[in-house]
């Protein structure tokens, strides 16, 4: 490496003429080549476009005979090999072109630190572990009187029970608060980690305890509870690895326990393409492009180190391989047409598209699938067209009729009142309260609000009527479902909060909600003859009402607008739930692998059993670690020939930690104002963290986003956050996330690059210096010498040749030029 | 040849400095004639109002930027102070109900718009063209008109453009004067604790009296009334009731007024006018070595670099951190650098044929830095924001200021390498610089011998113009090869201790050691070809365009790890 254009100031001896060199060996010619400078030149070229290629062309790297991440690009054969071939050259051309000297030290520098980071770089790489993991906070221990404890960790949604019968307790995380106040009186912290839970018996009875971190359930609570329950830290004693595959079993056991997950790396499986052997496995993708199939069989890989051994036998000779493997794809269930044994179950494909009479193909429009018995699926386009059964065909004009609705009131057995149940007119005024008769005045009523058609998180509709009654005890609120299961009493604070409180049994409430028909309602019915027919009733404005036979495939006109076609008319339908695969369009570029696939197959007994299984970022032991989506947990069932009925996961590989770590606490540190929910708010998140000593814990220690923590050959960084979810109750902080890797040969690195930076620094600025130094002693030895023994004019040449090379930008004479720069 | 190249690259700087001022007074802020109100008020007192958004203590001006670049994109509405906006939009919403004021980022959902509103009588072709230059719709388009409203339904479907929809939705939800009184947040707690969020305007409705609501009321009711002196008084009371309602969480009034006259000066972004001027004496005066001229240039390099200064002073000071956490910093600061660099390497370079090449490199590496943050104000947003927690690090001014000095000094070893191509292409003879870089300083100055052959070559004018401009481009080339290198190694380590590997092969830091292995074979090509100049220019060339596609491509269009910078 030569840092100016003086090509031959550096190098060793003058080559000597080519018709007087001797005949050179394979060897030599060999060494030329590696120690030539156009070698090197080419080197660097290659290793410039593989770069570029493994980086912004990353479609190549992913392409089928590849599928490679960025780690295994670049520690990749060919790439290994470029940069061994460089460090060579390296090598070479410094032992055998660059004299050593002070006008060539920074080159020397240059070069050796070069080879020193390659080799910093290979032990680094070789040696390389990274992964990540979730550290929980808080886990809750449930102590009972003759139960063994039962843990569950503080997640909202997690739900343990303990005990049978009327001795049976139902436990659920309600809400988590990170930084809880906690009142004046006690005494050290002001705030503190709370966890609520709601504690259910048989008999219908509801408590709610807050506990708060560090401290346990009161005596009171606990008699009242029949329960004491405390939270404790969760240790975690393994992460997983980035870019890395495996799958988990275990065994369910005929009492109902799950055996510990025992893990099966995969080696070899794809990454970024679809791989499938049959198109029967998955629906048509959404963008209906060609899916081709690409078979793949892989076998999975020993367990490493399972944490029971005694399993590891078991779990090894599972016949077990991978069959298909997709790498962004969702599993919908769809119905499809069943067998005419199979159970009633209407499921119609309509389209509603432009009229015929606009030219409209028979496959324009939107296409919708209704279930006649799935409330939640029995009607589509906001409630513009419904699908419903009727057991005889003589019911269907009464479905379709307009009703009005009714609520009938009625106390200890006396005489029904009856309301019309109809929304009072906004900005009239509240409506009276209304004695019911029976009652001598005991109970009054009065019609609040009638709520139409209200859609359920399950997407099913349910109307409901809100019924003020004034009784013996008191004010409330009734909440009137047509659904009689969802109707509830409420007690209404002045804040408008609504406190539910325990049906009052006195007063019976009905609700038959108003029917207004669907502008399109198909309808399934049996025939006078037992066969099953379709029919469609139009009320659409503008047009006359009627009611039709609908064959299938045949447009029929809703208007001067739009048709109705019915695609396909399932009386025996059937679910069925396979993979669709995600168009790219339409793929969240930041979700990695998370929505990736693979089709499991298991041979036992001789039969092979498939499934799907999704992949997951961590392995739980149950789905009490979903927290509201955040976490996967699906693991497929299989039931092998010998009646062993297994669990597999599909994850990545995971190994020990040097030592378990727990959480002992999670802050968020804000700017100015607190956090407000902007990620912008956040200055600093720290883990306050400890690891299991042979006598203990160790001392608290805090990773921060720019300060990792240092143990036992890894370090622990900073690497994922649990922001709040108040929609589920979650006050966030419940867990941190922590990256960990070792850092071997990251010293040698280090050295290297600091030698190289210091030999670019000596040849660009100190180099220049050295060659003038010696240009002025050539000078003045060639002035001496001149005077000495030669004429006035030799002199002069001489001292023109000599200062040459240090002018910067006037013709010279090389020869010379390069006696001075040695 | 190379010299009419440069003639015409002299006259068309100056061509385009006119045109550019023409344009520049058309842009000027200019209030609708029959809104007398909006001439007439004074928001300035505003400017020393703090408002408390996203983490950060803004002056009002800066919130109002904020905010409202989400609502009518960076460049505002009608030419008025984004203070005004918000104000009106809060205060008088009803005279935005039927104004197209909405700004429709993606050009996607114009097309989309525009292709579900072609045809109709009220939207003739002008209008359409209006919407896909501009942007620029009202909110009934969006809302009210079901063909536009079904094909943005079905672009929401799409989990790739929806955020395209989101956008505009975001727009109509900040617009909501319940939104934007909500964000408005100007009281400090009166507890003093700094981890509270601040009272917004809405809050102070059922705040106890006192000045500040009082002020607020005055604000609101002269808004209302449209009484310009009214508004201008109740805006001075309230922000001389505010501090004292604040105590000591209230930020310095000199900071905020500072900031907000930052914003009001548009972040200074024109500066690139000045480099213009000076980029055109420079042209003339490195090519005709017209000394005149590369004074003149010099002197004008020097104001724009004194303006960059005082611009990036100002926002330092404003954002109470060095400037370099986000593109627009990383591009001014970047900019800036190479002027400083120019500065020191001209005074070392006076006595050399090189004078003046430095300040040429550097004039328009900087004018087309201010130019892409003035005329890209989207990607490159001048906004004052927290830094990512990752950025709380003391590597970040070390590794980052390291690359992107690195970065413009690549710029500046194009600048002359593209001279180089351009002279040779015209003819020009080849010639290289012989001792390098910061070899040919040695031969200059009190660095040369007495009697050196340099200073009488260049006394006597014998320095080819080739060897000269090579000589400039080993002189920068040097100096980012080694910052490059080292400023990649600062990456590595900061990156050890953040992210827990010194490497990752993400995109950015594999394109900044892919530009490293262009300057090393250029390094070393250099040693082994006859055109030495010619290669050494080429590869200069190859280098700059690696560099930019790794700010460029790879922070916008490939994700990585290093987004943000």
């Amino acid at each position: 490496m030569s840092m100016n254009g003086d090509s031959s100031g550096e190098h060793g001896p003058a080559r000597p003429n080519p018709a007087a060199r001797p005949p050179r060996g394979l060897a030599r010619r060999a060494l030329d080549i590696l120690s030539s400078v156009w070698f090197g030149v080419t080197i660097l070229s290659i290793l410039f476009v593989y770069m570029s290629v493994g980086s912004a062309g990353y479609v190549i790297r992913q392409m089928p005979v590849f599928e490679m991440t960025e780690y295994e690009w670049f520690n990749w054969w060919p790439f290994t090999a470029l940069c061994a071939l460089l460090c060579l050259s390296l090598v070479l051309v410094t032992l055998r072109r660059i004299r050593l000297n002070w006008a060539t030290a920074g080159v020397w520098m240059v070069h050796a630190g070069i080879v020193t980071l390659s080799l910093g770089s290979v032990w680094y790489f070789a040696a390389k572990v990274e992964g990540d993991t979730p550290v929980f906070r808080r886990r809750i221990v449930i102590e009972r009187p003759g139960h063994a404890p039962v843990s569950l960790i503080a997640l909202p949604g997690a739900r343990a029970s303990v005990g049978e019968g009327a001795d049976r307790r139902d436990f659920e995380v309600l809400e988590t608060r990170p930084d809880q106040p906690l009142p004046a009186d006690a005494g050290g912290a002001s705030r503190a980690y709370a966890v609520a839970v709601a504690v259910r018996t048989p008999s219908g009875e509801r408590f709610t305890q807050t506990l708060l971190d560090g401290a346990s359930t009161r005596e009171e609570d606990a008699d009242t509870l029949g329960a004491r329950l405390r939270l404790e830290p969760v240790e975690q004693d393994s992460f997983f690895l980035v870019n890395s595959w495996a799958l988990f079993f275990r065994e369910i056991r005929p009492d109902g326990a799950h055996g510990p997950w025992v893990e099966r790396p995969i080696k070899g499986l794809p990454r970024y393409n679809d791989y499938i052997s049959s198109r029967a496995d998955l629906w048509p993708p959404l963008d209906g492009a060609a899916q081709r199939i690409r078979p793949i069989d892989i076998p999975l890989e020993p367990a490493p180190a399972p944490p029971d051994a005694a399993l590891a036998p078991v779990f090894d000779a599972l016949d077990a391989r991978v069959t298909s493997y997709l790498r962004y794809a969702v599993v919908q269930s769809r119905y499809v047409r069943g067998a005419e044994s199979d159970p009633l179950n209407p499921v119609v494909v309509a389209r509603i598209g432009p009229a015929a009479a606009q030219g409209a193909s028979r496959s324009a429009g939107q296409e919708v699938t209704l279930a006649a018995f799935e409330p939640a699926r029995s009607q589509s386009e906001d409630g513009s067209i419904a699908f419903q059964w009727a057991p005889r065909e003589t019911d269907i004009d009464e479905m379709v009729r307009p009703r009005e609705g009714e609520i009938v009131v009625t106390v200890a057995g006396g005489e029904p009142t009856r309301f019309p149940a109809k929304a009072p007119v906004p900005g009239a005024p509240e409506p009276e309260f209304v004695a019911i008769g029976a009652s001598d005045g005991a109970y009054a009523v009065r019609v609040r609000e009638v709520v139409p058609n209200l859609t359920m998180p399950d997407g099913a509709s349910l109307s409901l009527a809100i019924v003020d009654v004034r009784g013996p005890a008191g004010e409330f609120t009734r909440w009137v479902a047509e659904d009689p299961r969802f109707t509830r009493d409420f007690t209404e604070g002045a804040d408008g909060s609504h406190d539910l409180r325990p049906p009052d049994q006195s007063i019976s409430i009905t609700f038959s909600p108003p029917h207004t028909p669907a502008p399109v309602t198909l309808i399934a019915s049996r025939k006078d003859d037992g066969s099953l027919g379709l029919w469609a009733a139009v009320a659409v404005p503008g047009v006359e009402a009627r009611r039709f036979e609908v064959k299938p495939d045949e447009p029929t006109p809703l208007g001067p607008m739009a048709s109705l076609t019915v695609a396909s008319f399932w009386p025996n339908a059937t679910v069925e739930s396979r993979p669709v695969i995600v168009p790219r369009g339409q793929r969240d570029k930041d979700a990695g692998t998370n929505y990736a696939l693979i089709r499991l197959e298991i041979a036992s007994g001789g039969s092979a059993e498939s499934r799907w299984l999704p992949f997951h970022q961590y392995v739980f032991d149950d789905a009490n670690y979903i927290y509201g989506g955040r976490f996967r947990f699906e693991p497929a069932t299989f039931t092998l020939a010998d009646g062993r009925v297994i669990e597999a996961l599909f994850s990545r590989e995971r190994r020990a930690l040097p030592r378990p770590v727990r959480l002992d606490d999670f802050r968020l540190v804000s700017h100015v104002g607190g956090f407000t929910g902007e990620v912008a708010s956040i200055r600093d998140w720290e883990s306050v963290v400890r690891f299991r000593a042979p006598d203990g814990w160790s001392d608290a220690r805090v990773v921060r986003t720019n300060g990792p923590v240092q143990h036992e050959g890894f370090r622990f960084f900073q690497a994922m956050w649990d922001p709040p979810q108040n929609e589920i109750g979650s006050g966030g902080l419940n867990f941190t996330g922590l990256g960990i890797g070792n850092r071997r040969g990251v010293g040698v690195q280090l050295a290297g690059s600091i030698l190289a930076t210091v030999g670019m620094l000596w040849a660009f600025y100190v180099k220049p210096v050295v060659r003038r130094r010696r240009a002025a002693d050539a000078l003045a030895r060639a002035e001496a010498t001149a005077r000495a023994r030669t004429p006035e004019r030799q002199v002069r040449t001489g001292a023109h040749a000599v200062q040459a090379p240090i002018v910067s930008i006037v013709p010279h004479d090389a020869g010379v030029a390069k006696e001075a720069g040695r | 040849m190379m010299r009419s190249i440069a003639g015409a690259l002299s006259i068309l700087a100056i061509a385009l400095l006119c045109a550019v001022g023409s344009a520049r007074g058309a842009d000027e802020p200019v209030a609708p004639s029959d809104d007398a109100f909006a001439r007439d008020v004074d928001l300035s007192p505003l400017g020393a109002v703090a408002v408390h958004y996203q983490g950060r203590l803004k002056s009002f001006e800066s919130f109002a930027f904020s905010v409202m670049k989400q609502v009518t994109g960076p460049r505002g509405h009608e030419g008025r102070p984004h203070g005004f906006t918000y104000l009106d939009m809060l205060l008088a919403p009803e005279r935005y109900a039927n104004t197209e004021i909405v700004w429709v980022k993606s050009k996607l959902i114009r097309a989309t718009m525009a292709g579900a509103l072609e045809g109709r009588h009220d939207w003739p072709r002008e209008r359409l063209n209006s919407l896909l230059r501009t942007g620029n719709v009202a909110p009934p388009t969006i809302l009210e008109d079901q063909a536009v409203r079904e094909r943005l339904g079905r672009i929401a479907r799409d989990a790739i453009k929806a955020k395209h929809v989101e956008q505009v939705e975001t727009a109509l939800h900040l617009m909501s004067p319940a939104v934007l009184g909500d964000r408005l947040r100007i009281l400090p707690p009166e507890s003093g604790d700094a981890t509270t969020p601040w009272m917004s305007v809405v809050g102070l409705h059922d705040a106890p009296a006192g000045p500040v609501k009082e002020a607020w009321a005055a604000l609101e009711a002269g808004w209302r009334e449209r009484d310009a002196a009214k508004v201008t008084a109740a805006a001075r009371a309230l922000a001389d009731a505010l501090p004292a309602a604040g105590g000591s969480l209230y930020p310095p009034r000199e900071r905020l007024l500072w900031e907000a006259r930052y914003f009001r000066l548009g972040g200074m972004t024109w500066g690139w006018l000045v480099y213009l001027v000076s980029v055109a004496f420079l042209l003339m005066g490195v090519v005709y070595r017209w000394k005149g001229a590369t004074r003149a240039g010099a002197v004008v390099f020097l104001g724009a670099f004194a303006l960059h200064s005082f611009a990036l002073g100002l926002r330092w000071y404003a954002s109470g951190r060095w400037p370099n956490s986000n593109m627009f910093e990383a591009v001014t600061t970047a900019a800036w650098f190479g002027g400083a660099a120019a500065v020191v390497i001209e005074a070392l370079a006076r006595r050399t044929a090189m004078r003046g090449v430095f300040f040429l490199g550097s004039a328009c590496a900087s004018m087309i830095a201010l130019m892409a943050t003035r005329f890209l104000p989207v990607s490159l947003t001048p906004d004052i924001g927290n830094k990512m927690p990752v950025l709380h690090d003391i590597w970040l001014y070390i590794h980052t200021n390291v690359i992107i000095f690195s970065y413009c000094l690549i710029a500046m070893g194009a600048v002359t390498s593209l001279l180089y191509v351009l002279h040779r292409l015209g003819g020009g003879q080849p010639d290289f610089a012989r001792a390098g870089g910061a070899g040919s300083f040695l031969s200059s100055g009190r660095a040369a011998p007495p009697d050196s052959g340099a200073l009488r070559a260049e006394r006597a004018g014998r320095v080819s113009f080739a060897a000269m401009l090579d000589g400039a481009t080993m002189t920068v080339m040097e100096l980012s090869f080694i910052m490059l290198f080292a400023g990649t190694i600062m990456g590595a380590v900061w990156a050890d201790h953040s992210w827990g590997r010194p490497w990752g092969w993400d995109p950015k830091e594999v394109f900044a050691l892919a530009t490293f292995l262009v300057y090393a074979v250029l390094v070393h090509v250099r040693l082994k070809v006859r055109d030495k100049g010619l290669w050494t220019a080429v590869l200069a060339l190859v280098g700059f365009a690696v560099m930019i596609f790794n700010w460029t491509v790879i922070n916008f269009v490939i994700t990585g790890l290093h987004s943000y910078a």
